[in-house]
This record gives structure tokens, sequence and C-alpha cells, in this order.
């Protein structure tokens, strides 16, 4: 794991990826910084770290694109599965080195407040437990970064698919709010999801499998819509509260320490991460 | 040291790469598989190695179990594939500092030995902080190779090591393997047929997913004998009074012109069926014209194993 780790680290700061990686994060923060804190004069830097999420959905997958799918396409994985390294090293190698490029980046951040901190009294627990969270919710979406890359050979589709996937954990928040209404419309939605799930499997297993799976889940969910109704609406919110990665962190902005939003994204996290190894495994059996 | 048993790999698209291979890889000496190409040698050495995992039988590796203890069985291999894994970033020291840390040599003393030993040993010492994005084929191919003899396997596999190299390389890395024969257990694999006779110490032929061959390189070679018959005469009654010949087997009729027919048979190399033939004809009468009997080379027999799956790989290509 340590020579996993300390390989993908050093790749990283041998070409010039590491170093726009960790300076555009700063960059953001700068800016944020600048404005919100020393323009506005506001002491308040957890609202100013809680600003530069949106560039997450650029930094990550800039940052995972690579990690599996490089691999894959200079066939150096047959150098790391065929040594006595395990499939959880590996994974886990890789997603440390991940997340300590990223982590570079918030110590950086932790430094702006020690500037503020000459000038006057500054919350600093509160602000601690921001950047915890926010290294937690990188982590997460690293996470999810690797997974992506693990299912390509081509850095530029995983790239692409990261962001689609960030940006709907990032907007997911709003489309919550458009989607509340009423079971007839998460009945209508869990059919949209339905029919994507068959598609999938109708590509891998053939048509008839696919409208078998599309069968059997209208005939699930029209039977839970029409017994209760209420089910599918507060299933439906569940589904879209996983998948909203970022409010969670809110609440460590606004000053609460939730110790359940950092479990929820170690969850994530290794969902992710299982995901991955599995992957991995599974293109063995192909 | 390498015992294989009823190994089979079927493809996702249902392609069937290895089907059925059994054989037992004995300690020492250079083992070669043969076998025009996608004859399924990389998918069976990507098996061995645990890249890739088999749809059916069981891979043990110095009697350990390669799906049951994974980590000890994959140490005690050291793999080059086709394309020799390398890291173009890296310098060849570090990326060999890496292989060696991966491979688990935890003490920093310990490789730096390990790795200085193997790069004396592959001539590479002088490429040492090369980038490896700069090096020559036969340089990567080295790192590789080099990366393969770290952490002191008992058995080293090379699948293809001489293709993309010049002349003078390929004699070089042959000298090499041969080398590296004395004290561990090479198998390489190789579609070069004078290349697996000069270096191997056993052969095996590999067709179509199929062990169909499997000996040393003479005694293959030697397997059979091949006997040309030329006598005159009337084709039927010839065939006749040869088929009772005990010992002379797949008798066919060559050609015929006009009273001369000439018939290939096989025997085994230790019978002299000559003498025999000549009297048996000559007593009915027909003069015997030509006689001659010749033992198949390697490339005779490996274009008659393989020859009946021509088309097919050409397809699978």
């Amino acid at each position: 794991m340590i020579a996993v780790f300390k390989r993908e680290w050093k790749s990283y700061f041998s070409g010039v990826m590491g170093y726009f990686l960790v300076g555009f994060m700063s960059m953001v923060c700068g800016i944020y910084f600048w404005a919100n804190n020393l323009i506005n004069a506001s002491a308040d830097f957890s609202y100013t770290i809680y600003c530069t999420t949106f560039a997450f959905l650029i930094y990550v997958p800039i940052l995972t694109m690579r990690s599996f799918a490089e691999e894959r396409r200079t066939k150096t994985d047959q150098l790391l599965l065929t040594s006595p390294v395990s499939l959880t090293s590996i994974v886990l190698g890789k997603f440390l080195a991940h997340l300590a490029i990223f982590g570079l980046s918030v110590v950086l951040m932790g430094l702006m407040p020690v500037v503020m901190g000459f000038y006057g009294s500054i919350d600093w627990l509160r602000i601690l437990g921001s950047l915890l969270s926010y290294l937690f919710l990188g982590g997460s979406c690293i996470a999810m970064g690797l997974w992506v890359s693990s299912q390509t050979e081509s850095q530029i589709i995983s790239c692409l698919a990261s962001f689609g996937l960030m940006l709907l954990a990032y907007l997911i928040a709003s489309i919550r709010l458009l989607l509340v209404s009423g079971n007839l419309m998460a009945y209508l939605v869990f059919l949209g999801a339905a029919l994507i799930i068959a598609l999938c499997a109708g590509v891998r297993g053939g048509a008839p499998l696919g409208m078998g799976v599309f069968l059997l889940c209208v005939i699930l969910l029209t039977g839970v819509y029409l017994f209760s109704g209420s089910w599918l609406a507060q299933g439906f919110s569940g589904v879209m509260e996983a998948m909203d990665l970022f409010t969670p962190f809110a609440g460590f902005v606004y000053g609460v320490f939730d110790l359940s939003s950092l479990v929820y994204y170690l969850t994530v996290a290794g969902f992710f991460l299982f995901l991955t190894g599995q992957s991995l495994e599974k293109r063995r059996w192909s | 040291m390498i015992t294989v048993e009823h190994l089979t790999k079927r493809y996702n698209g249902g392609q069937l790469a290895v089907d059925d291979i059994s054989f037992s890889i004995d300690k020492g000496g250079v083992w070669g598989l043969l076998g025009p190409n996608g004859a399924g040698k990389s998918t069976l050495m990507n098996m061995i190695t645990g890249y890739l995992s088999a749809t059916q039988g069981r891979i043990l590796v110095d009697g350990v179990d390669l799906v049951e203890e994974p980590g000890k069985a994959k140490a005690l291999m050291g793999y080059l594939p086709e394309i020799p894994p390398l890291y173009p970033e890296m310098g060849v020291e570090e990326y060999l500092n890496f292989v060696a840390e991966l491979k688990g040599i935890r003490k920093k003393a310990q490789r730096t030995q390990e790795v200085q030993k193997a790069m004396e040993q592959l001539d590479l010492t002088g490429m040492r902080h090369r980038l490896i994005r700069n090096l020559s084929k036969g340089y990567r191919q080295r790192t590789g190779l080099a990366g393969a003899l770290l952490g002191k396997p008992q058995i080293i596999i090379l699948d293809e090591p001489t293709v993309g190299l010049d002349p003078a390389q390929i004699i070089e890395m042959r000298e090499l393997i041969k080398e590296l024969g004395k004290e561990h257990t090479v198998i390489l694999s190789s579609h070069i047929l004078s290349e697996v006779q000069s270096i191997c110490d056993q052969v095996m032929i590999i067709s179509q997913g199929k062990l169909v061959a499997q000996g040393p390189p003479d005694s293959l070679s030697q397997s059979r004998q091949v006997l040309h018959i030329t006598a005159q005469g009337k084709a039927e009654q010839i065939e006749k009074l040869l088929k009772k010949i005990q010992g002379l087997e797949k008798l066919t009729l060559e050609h015929t012109q006009g009273e001369e027919v000439t018939f290939t048979a096989a025997c085994a190399p230790d019978q002299d069926l000559r003498r025999s033939v000549s009297l048996t004809l000559a007593k009915e009468g027909f003069p015997v014209l030509a006689l001659t009997s010749e033992a198949p080379s390697l490339e005779e027999i490996f274009l008659k194993l393989t020859e009946s799956h021509v088309p097919e790989q050409e397809e699978m290509e």
C-alpha cells in the first residue's frame, strides 16, 4: 500500500499536474478569501470554504481521471495485479494518495485564517470543524472519481463522467426542491430510473433480460403506488437525500459538529472504494 | 513447480481462449510455450500470474493454490508481460525501487542492493537516471525484465521477450534467458520456432487454446519417423501389402505417375522398417524405386499440429 501511495504521489508532482491542482484550489480559495474576508472584513472563514465547494466539479474529475484509466491503457495494471499486493491495498493506496494531494490544499487553506488571527479573534473550532468536514467531503468525491476512472480506459471519458456525477450531486439539493410534489411524481421518476436500469441490463445481457427487468420494476412500482403511494414519495426523498453530497457539509459551516455527517461521508467513500475494488476484480473475470 | 489442472478461460464474448489445458512444469530449466499468434499463450500466462482469473481449473505454484493464497503464490513469480508494464514518467532506478517495494522488500538497504544487482545483471547501471519515456525498446524490455527479477522469484515468466528487438538485442536476450535458466525456472512464450529450439529445454506447443504436444525439442522432432516409399505397380495392390507390415502407420498415397506410386508412412523412431518394406514388395514382384526415412523437424511438427486451425485463427485476430 505504501509503495502504491508513494508512486502515485510522486507521479503527480513529477509533472505539472500536482502543482496545477494544488495551485487551482489555492487560487479559488484565495479569491473567495480576498472577497469575503479581506474586502468585506468578515471573520467568517467557514463560509469562504463553503463557497469553494463548487470548484470540486472541475477539481475532482481532473484529479481522479487518470488514476485507474491510465494504468489500464498502458497495461501497468498488469504489474500491480501480478504483484503480491492485495487489491484492497492497491485501491486504498491510490485513494490515500489522491486524498493527500487534496489534503495539501486543505492545509494551505488552513493558513489563511492564521493570517486573520493576527488582526482579531476568530472562531477556530468552527473553522477546524469545517476544514475537517471539507476533507471528508473531498474524500467521498475522490472515491467517486476513482470508481468512475476504474470503469474506463480513457481519461477523457472518466473526466466527463465524473463531472456529470459531481454535477448531479451538486445540483441535487435544488432538484429536490423542484420535485417534492406528490406520489405520482415519485412514481414517474422511479419508472424513469427503472427504464435506465432495464436498458443497461438489456445492453449487457440481451433484450429479453432488459424487458424482463423493466416489466418486474413496473409491476413492483405500480403495486407499491396503488397500495401506499406515500411510500414512494418517502423513498424518493430518501434516495435524493443520500445522493446529496454537499448539504451535510453546510451544517459544519454553520457551526454544528455533526458526527452523522462524517459517518455519511465515510460511508459514501467506503461504498465507492468497494465498488472500485469490485470493478477491478470483475475485469479479471471478463 | 507449476501445476495447471484443467485450465479453461472463456472471455465474456464467448470466445474460448484456453481450452482445458493440464500440464506440470518441473523445477529448473527454460520452458517454452510455442504457438501461432492468437493461440492462447498470453491468456495462459496471464492466468498463471494471476492477472486474469480462470473460468475453470486450478493453478498450483510450488504447491500453493493461486486462488486461496494469491499473495504467497504471486511472490514466487516474476512476470514480464508482452508490453513491459513501465511508468514513462519514472526513472529506471526509481521504477525498480518501486517494483522492489511492491514485491514486499521492506528494508531500504536490501532494496537498494537488489535493485543494484538487477541493474548490473541487465547492464542498466549507465541508464539508472534516465526517464523510461526516453528509453529505446531494448532498454525498456531490460528494465521490465529487471523488475521481474526483483524479489528473487523462483519462477520467471516472459511473454514474447524478444518481440520488437533488433537482431543483436535478440541474441543478447536469448543468452540472458539461458543464463537465467540456470538459477530459476523460466517460462517463455514465443511464436518463433528457432528461438524455442535454441533456448528451451522443454517445449509445449499450443494451438487453439489446447496443448497439442509437449517434450524436449529433440524428442519432439524424433517422436516419429517418416518413410517415403516409391514403387512400381498397381497402387491398390501395393497398399494392401504395405498395410500388412507391422509398425507402419498413417499410410497415405502421395501421388501416382504412370506405373510409379509414392506413399508416405510413419513409424516409431527406434524401428527401421526399410528392410521389411523393400523385401515385402520385392517378393511380390513390385520393384522398389526409392525408399527414404527421415525425422521431421520441429517446424514440420509445429506446422502439422497447428495447420488445421489456421483459417480460424485469422478470424480470431
